[in-house]
């Protein structure tokens, strides 16, 4: 059975299409990085599997159940955060934990165990009986982690977990999602790419509300491994780039100030010296000069490009 | 069921630590405890203001009719004013702060929201109304003399049942506005129309939910409960169609962000 599965979903507001034909089909105990640039339709597509924004056409399903807008009886499947998530800031910590277990119906033992359980593995046992307005954006997340655990779904749904937070906090929250990769389907959407190398088995690139790709990480980066070059200069080399371009061996180039990335079309030409060759021909010195294999967030921009 | 409980416990809690419930008692203790100071003390003010020759003013004794007079005029104006207020933003400032986007996803369902917030307001307004009229009833016969308990006790229950009826009101245009400004401004437009309807219709008058703030007297008089009941009636199916109505277009909302 799948965890979560989309087929032909759309999403219009007015003219403007957010979410065009998406279809996806996410396998049980899978954690998928759900990618794309900000205004790709992340958000818009996560609404949608949860319920609370409607989609135009298409069907969505969690663990084998049809999400019907404005039916909340799929709820107890899934668990859900979003993006810098809105608490009951006059609650504390544990008592938003509570209600939220009553909301499942949970007994009082049960739901005793669970925010134990939970505020120790979100580490947020010292604030329990703090007002959550007193929180930091770290522990409003964490405490965001800890409500979409409490009944234990099958699927749990994030919308850019890490990016409000500063490093402490993101690697405090990651550590937290890594610990449940074993048991549960993971969805999070991001647009942080090393979390995503970090933590995912497959990735769902989207952009302008189609989708690009949906493939196992190790796949795509096997499908995608041209090495880059990657060199640094003694000086700015914009001067270089077009005589650069015009070499048979080298693909797209970018720079980033006195550093290029070039992705090669012929790696054999790092034996034959040719780069080399062709950059003791500038007035610019070669600081550095080495091959690198594609991260995350080069295969994003190739792909991103190349639709 | 049970997330219509726990909806209703987090609501309960709001109001409690909102300092709503503090609002609501002050309010409704200082109407109790007013209404009949203000009866008792207006002929002693008037008394003192100086005389004009040539002008006698006769003032009677006041009495407890006095204090019911100030006591429907209070709940009938700021009483009505301050619920408004209060409860125009439960629904609105829900999905302006967002804190509804994590209720919403769990089975919670959109009706036993709406339901819960129009329990838990109920429930306050009826403990704060209840504690308030009884310390005015006592407070007005020992001071003002006795009247009759029953006629007044009627008087309270066609009272409440405005209110419930100004708070499914309120609620409702809390779920279709989108700022409580604005529910709050429809809410006032809504009444002012209602009370400008029903005072031009004559015929209409005794189907108006605030019919016993017009004729709250003869009730004090003669306890004639059937001529409220059109009144009342009325109100009861507000309430039920104004909570529906609520949770009809609560369903079909998009939670925005």
């Amino acid at each position: 059975m799948a965890g979560i599965t989309l087929s032909k979903v759309n999403k219009k507001f007015g003219d403007f299409t957010a979410v065009k034909d998406l279809s996806l089909e996410i396998g049980e105990n899978r954690v998928v990085g759900f990618l794309g640039p900000n205004g790709a339709g992340k958000t818009t597509t996560i609404r949608m599997m949860v319920g609370l924004s409607k989609p135009t056409s298409g069907e969505i399903t969690i663990a084998g159940q049809k999400i019907v807008f404005g039916d909340a009886s799929a709820n107890s499947l899934f668990g859900y955060l979003p993006e810098q998530p809105a608490f009951y800031g006059w609650m504390t910590g544990e008592e938003y934990i509570d209600f939220i277990g009553q909301t499942f119906g949970f007994e009082v033992s049960k739901r005793k165990k669970r925010i134990n359980e939970l505020l120790a593995l979100t580490d947020l046992r010292d604030a329990r009986k703090k007002r959550i307005n007193t929180y930091s954006n770290g522990m409003k997340q964490r405490l965001g982690i800890a409500q979409a655990l409490i009944n234990q779904p099958k699927v749990l749904i994030m919308d850019e977990p890490v990016s409000a937070l500063d490093p402490i906090g993101r690697r405090q929250v990651l550590s937290v999602i890594e610990s449940l990769k074993k048991d549960m389907t993971i969805l999070l959407s991001t647009h942080i790419l090393s979390d995503v190398d970090r933590i995912c088995d497959d990735v769902a690139i989207i952009n302008k509300g189609k989708l690009i790709t949906f493939s196992p990480l190790s796949e795509l980066k096997g499908k995608y491994s041209t090495q880059i070059l990657e060199v640094e200069f003694s000086n700015d080399p914009a001067s270089i780039i077009f005589e650069l371009k015009k070499e048979s061996w080298a693909g797209k180039v970018e720079k980033e100030g006195n550093h290029l990335k070039i992705w090669l079309k012929d790696e054999a030409s790092v034996a034959q010296n040719k780069p080399l060759k062709f950059f003791a021909n500038t007035q610019i010195g070669v600081l550095k000069y080495g091959l690198s294999l594609p991260e995350v967030e080069d295969l994003f921009i190739a792909l991103t490009e190349e639709k | 069921m049970n997330s219509i409980v726990a909806m209703i416990n987090k609501e309960l809690l709001e109001i409690y630590r909102g300092k709503k419930l503090l609002i609501l008692a002050i309010l409704f203790l200082f109407i109790a405890i007013s209404s009949p100071v203000l009866a008792k003390l207006l002929p002693v003010i008037l008394k003192s203001v100086p005389a004009t020759p040539g002008l006698t003013i006769n003032i009677p004794d006041p009495t407890w009719r006095d204090a019911i007079d100030q006591l429907v005029k209070n709940l009938s104006q700021i009483g009505m004013f301050v619920l408004i207020i209060i409860f125009a933003g439960s629904i609105s400032e829900e999905k302006n702060k967002r804190t509804l986007e994590l209720v919403l996803t769990k089975p919670v369902s959109r009706a036993s929201f709406i339901v819960a917030k129009f329990l838990a307001s109920i429930l306050t307004v009826k403990l704060v109304f209840i504690i308030a009229t009884i310390v005015f009833y006592l407070y007005t016969i020992s001071i003002l003399g006795s009247f009759s308990l029953v006629n007044f006790l009627w008087l309270s229950i066609f009272s409440l049942v405005f209110l419930a009826f100004v708070v499914a009101l309120t609620l409702f245009f809390s779920t279709i506005a989108k700022s409580q400004i604005i529910a709050l401004a429809l809410v006032f437009f809504t009444e002012a129309v209602l009370a400008i309807l029903f005072a031009s219709i004559h015929r209409i008058d005794k189907y108006s939910p605030s019919y016993v703030f017009g004729k709250y007297k003869d009730l004090m008089a003669n306890g004639q409960i059937q001529d409220f009941l059109p009144s009342v009636t009325v109100s009861i199916i507000a309430i039920v169609g104004f909570l529906l109505l609520s949770i009809y277009f609560f369903r079909k909302q998009e939670i925005e962000r």
